[in-house]
């Protein structure tokens, strides 16, 4: 069977996550070099993403309560983007949990979630 | 395209694809446009009784969104309800809103929160029967993400420099 063209991409880019997941067990971002966010470069303020980085090297190392501090976001955002890659490959054996993950309702909640966690963490320091 | 239908033996039009299907019609109703010698079933035009079909689903997908029944939700899902016609959809065009998520979480430039809302209209577009909207939408997502991610790699060597003389 042919793959869509949207699920070769997407087994490049989760090989490529799972390199990039690795190779953040032994960088630590507080220390060696990493990339830095342009947003937070040019405007000063947090991007919904900032922190990932330092969390993803305390997750990695077990430490959840830093990685929580870091960023709060990715406890909510992991386990969303694992549904939506999970669905694309589900997709002809269970179409109902695809078209309720891909559903306009999902996709404005985590939408609207992540333009409050933007704003919020930028007023309150977190 | 103009279409002209007869309703309680009274002939209504002419009017759109769209305005046809707002109105009660069945498989049965009779329709004309032009091009066709007479009077024909809707069930029979193939580009309306399509419309009418995936109307029809995305009505029960909004139905078994609200609080019906859990039984009457599988019935409708089962596989008899999955007409023929159904093969003849084009397969939903990708929402692309894994990647617009994940480089939105990656640093790379905000501007993924557009692809989000496109790649949000995919699935809704596509469950009205407007596949070119959904195409359109979900190639869309696509763009914004890749341009989220290029703005953000492109700047990076910037950036580095810009904190390594605030350093120095």
């Amino acid at each position: 069977m042919k793959l869509p063209p949207s699920r070769t991409i997407l087994m490049a880019g989760l090989a490529l996550a799972i390199v990039v997941i690795c190779v953040y067990y032994f960088i630590n971002p507080v220390e060696d070099y990493s990339p830095k966010c342009v947003f937070h470069a040019t405007t000063g303020w947090d991007c919904p993403g900032c922190g990932i980085q330092r969390a993803l090297h305390a997750m990695m190392h077990g430490d959840f309560i830093s990685a929580w501090k870091y960023n709060a976001a990715i406890f909510v955002f992991f386990p969303y983007i694992v549904a939506l890659i999970v669905a694309e490959f589900l997709r002809e054996s269970h179409p109902r949990f695809y078209s309720r993950v891909n559903s306009r309702k999902v996709a404005l909640i985590a939408c609207g979630l992540i333009v409050v966690w933007w704003i919020a963490r930028n007023i309150f320091n977190i | 395209m103009r279409y002209w239908i007869v309703e309680n033996e009274e002939r209504i039009g002419p009017m759109s694809a769209e305005e046809l299907l707002a109105r009660n019609v069945t498989d049965e109703t009779l329709v004309w446009h032009e091009g066709l010698t007479d009077w024909t079933p809707l069930g029979l035009i193939d580009e309306l009784s399509s419309k009418l079909e995936a109307a029809k689903s995305a009505q029960n997908i909004a139905n078994q969104d609200g609080s019906m029944p859990q039984q009457h939700a599988t019935a409708t899902e089962s596989p008899v309800a999955n007409t023929t016609k159904e093969e003849n959809r084009p397969p939903c065009p990708p929402s692309n809103l894994v990647w617009a998520v994940i480089s939105l979480l990656c640093c790379c430039f905000p501007l993924s929160v557009i692809a989000i809302i496109y790649g949000s209209q995919v699935s809704t577009k596509y469950n009205l029967g407007d596949y070119e909207g959904a195409k359109k939408a979900s190639e869309r997502a696509a763009w914004w993400t890749i341009l989220s991610i290029v703005i953000g790699l492109v700047a990076q060597p910037f950036v580095m420099l810009f904190q390594m003389n605030g350093a120095a």
